[in-house]
């Protein structure tokens, strides 16, 4: 019953042939008996209750950024290692109405900073296609649970791609909502003008079925939008015709041939279904990188100014509350984080303010307009989610170089808008690839129904390595 | 680019502290992302108006009511130190 996916769970314990006590039960074992092989999890949660609602009792892993009630929440970082959360995230109070479970708290990289979950304090996630490779990130310990029949359907969260990216990684499918669409609320700030949650699943109707759940306005997020959410499960479909979607052909020069392959067995799949395909021009997507490395780093040198030592988590015990600060803050954050710190500093410092900071925020509004252009005439953009596939853990030692493993994803969190990763081939390597889709802002709906429409034609979700 | 003086006041503002050679490495890896940022020197942008959140969205702010989330026990449960009510840092004067 491990290898089935929500929905299909849902419907088994709704037709009383299994009871969620037992997915719970069974799944538990599994953990128990495998995580060590894949470290996916920083917390297991051992807390079942009976429960009716849409999920029936079901459980679902949370990455480790997240607020669940009574649960550690570590952001895989040495400052956060005994922090219990003393609130529900307004997600996480969502899925809780809608009937959930949880399962435990998922591995991460440090304070969701980095794209292989090597930054984690807890040790990398490994990937369960080759385990000598790396899971993606951040949420690579929700994509790799999810994919190695470690949990049914995870949470994540995506800054820059760690829901998409990971995703793609290992083969399953993530979807990053429309900034604002979820409430951010509970979750640990990292970049607050990018970061979104959004779910991680074996197929695109589980992702429908969570974002029905976790979707909607929160007063508790002043950056929330009061804007009605469509039934996702309802918009699902097969015929895409009429529907007008553009390739971003400039992302196929710097791909592998596999990789090209893949998205132009896309374009045919798409054709047959009736989609009309059209080149699409996105001038400034190029210089994504660095603008994004500016603005989060700035957002994130402030958000983490609240680790201090003096309310929360790890304190260095010293005389002095200066060196308190300095010392707590030395030895309780990693290197990638402390890197992110030093950057943010310094394109907000004196002087490089406007070179930088100021300059950053202009060029993100011609990528908005980049892309307000595009969706005038179009309903999605497709591009490959990453522009490798899964590299060796170890492989990737310059910072910059991981930061360049982001290119593909960032453009629509800085833009804010959704976009989802489905399974879309087989690398050389035999590891899985990603088809990347986007819409205009909360066009989830059309998003959803194109990932659809391509899953079914292909059924790359069933390949997932379930771990025997 | 970025000197070691720079770097030096940098580790103050984040306070942070480095050990030398970690310093020393720090402001190699600082300075080949500054290095690959200088491609936006091409842009001109001085016309463009900036944009900070993403949908061009000014943030919404509650009425100002005060509601009780939590009990102080309850907060200071994560507290490091703690004596009564309050949280315990090292002394200042």
């Amino acid at each position: 019953m491990i290898d089935k996916t929500l929905h299909e769970l849902v419907d088994l314990v709704e037709k009383k042939e299994i009871t969620s006590k037992e997915v719970y039960e069974q799944l538990l074992l599994r953990i128990k008996a495998k995580n060590s092989q894949i470290n996916a999890y920083i917390s297991v949660i051992e807390d079942f209750k009976s429960k009716d609602g849409m999920l029936k009792g079901l459980p679902i892993a949370i990455k480790d950024n997240i607020m669940v009630k009574g649960t550690k929440t570590t952001c895989a970082s040495k400052m956060l290692f005994n922090f219990e959360s003393i609130y529900d995230a307004t997600v996480i109070k969502r899925l809780k109405q809608s009937g959930a479970n949880f399962i435990g708290k998922t591995n991460m990289d440090e304070f969701a900073m980095g794209s292989s979950c090597e930054t984690s304090f807890f040790g990398p996630v490994r990937n369960p296609w080759d385990r000598k490779r790396v899971s993606g990130g951040s949420s690579g310990g929700s994509a790799a649970a999810v994919a190695s029949g470690l949990a049914i359907a995870s949470l994540g969260s995506d800054t820059g791609g760690s829901i998409r990216q990971p995703a793609s990684f290992c083969g399953v499918v993530g979807l990053k909502p429309t900034y604002g669409r979820v409430s951010r609320f509970g979750l640990v700030a990292f970049a607050s003008s990018l970061d979104q949650i959004g779910p991680i699943t074996r197929d695109v109707k589980d992702a429908s079925l969570l974002m029905n759940i976790i979707a909607g306005f929160d007063q508790n997020d002043s950056t929330s939008v009061n804007i009605e959410a469509s039934n996702y499960l309802e918009c699902l479909s097969e015929d895409l015709s009429g529907v007008k979607i553009g390739v971003y052909e400039d992302a196929l020069t710097s791909v592998s041939d596999d990789i090209a392959r893949s998205i132009d067995n896309a374009i045919d799949t798409f054709t047959k279904l009736g989609a009309v395909i059209k080149k699409v021009e996105l001038p400034h997507i190029k210089y994504s990188i660095s603008d994004y490395y500016i603005i989060a780093c700035a957002e994130a040198s402030s958000n983490l100014a609240r680790f201090d030592g003096v309310k929360y988590g790890y304190r260095s015990q010293t005389q002095s509350l200066e060196e308190m600060y300095v010392n707590t803050r030395s030895e309780g954050f990693g290197a990638e984080v402390k890197r992110r710190i030093m950057l943010g500093t310094y394109v907000l410092s004196s002087g490089y303010y406007d070179a930088y900071y100021l300059r950053a925020l202009r060029l993100r509004n011609l990528i908005k307009m980049d892309f307000d252009t595009a969706f005038s005439n179009l309903d999605a953009i497709i591009l490959p989610t990453t522009p490798t596939d899964a590299f060796k853990i170890g492989e990737v030692t310059k910072p910059l170089d991981m930061y360049l493993s982001d290119t593909f994803t960032i453009p629509a969190n800085l833009a804010g808008l959704p976009a989802i990763s489905v399974p879309c081939g087989i690398s050389s390597n035999n590891l899985p690839l990603g088809l990347q889709i986007l819409s205009n802002v909360f066009r989830e709906d059309i998003l959803l129904k194109v990932a659809y429409a391509f899953e079914q034609q292909h059924e790359f979700y069933k390949k997932i390595p379930i771990m025997e | 680019m970025i000197s070691k003086e720079e770097l030096k006041k940098l580790e103050k503002l984040s306070k942070l502290k480095f050990q030398d050679n970690d310093l020393e490495k720090f402001n190699t890896q600082l300075n080949d992302i500054l290095e690959y940022m200088k491609e936006l020197d091409e842009l001109d942008l001085t016309n463009v108006e900036s944009l900070s959140n993403p949908l061009g969205r000014h943030n919404f702010f509650r009425e100002d009511i005060a509601n009780k989330l939590f009990d102080i026990e309850e907060i200071l449960k994560n507290a490091p130190q703690q004596y009564d009510r309050f949280f315990v840092v090292p002394k200042i004067i």
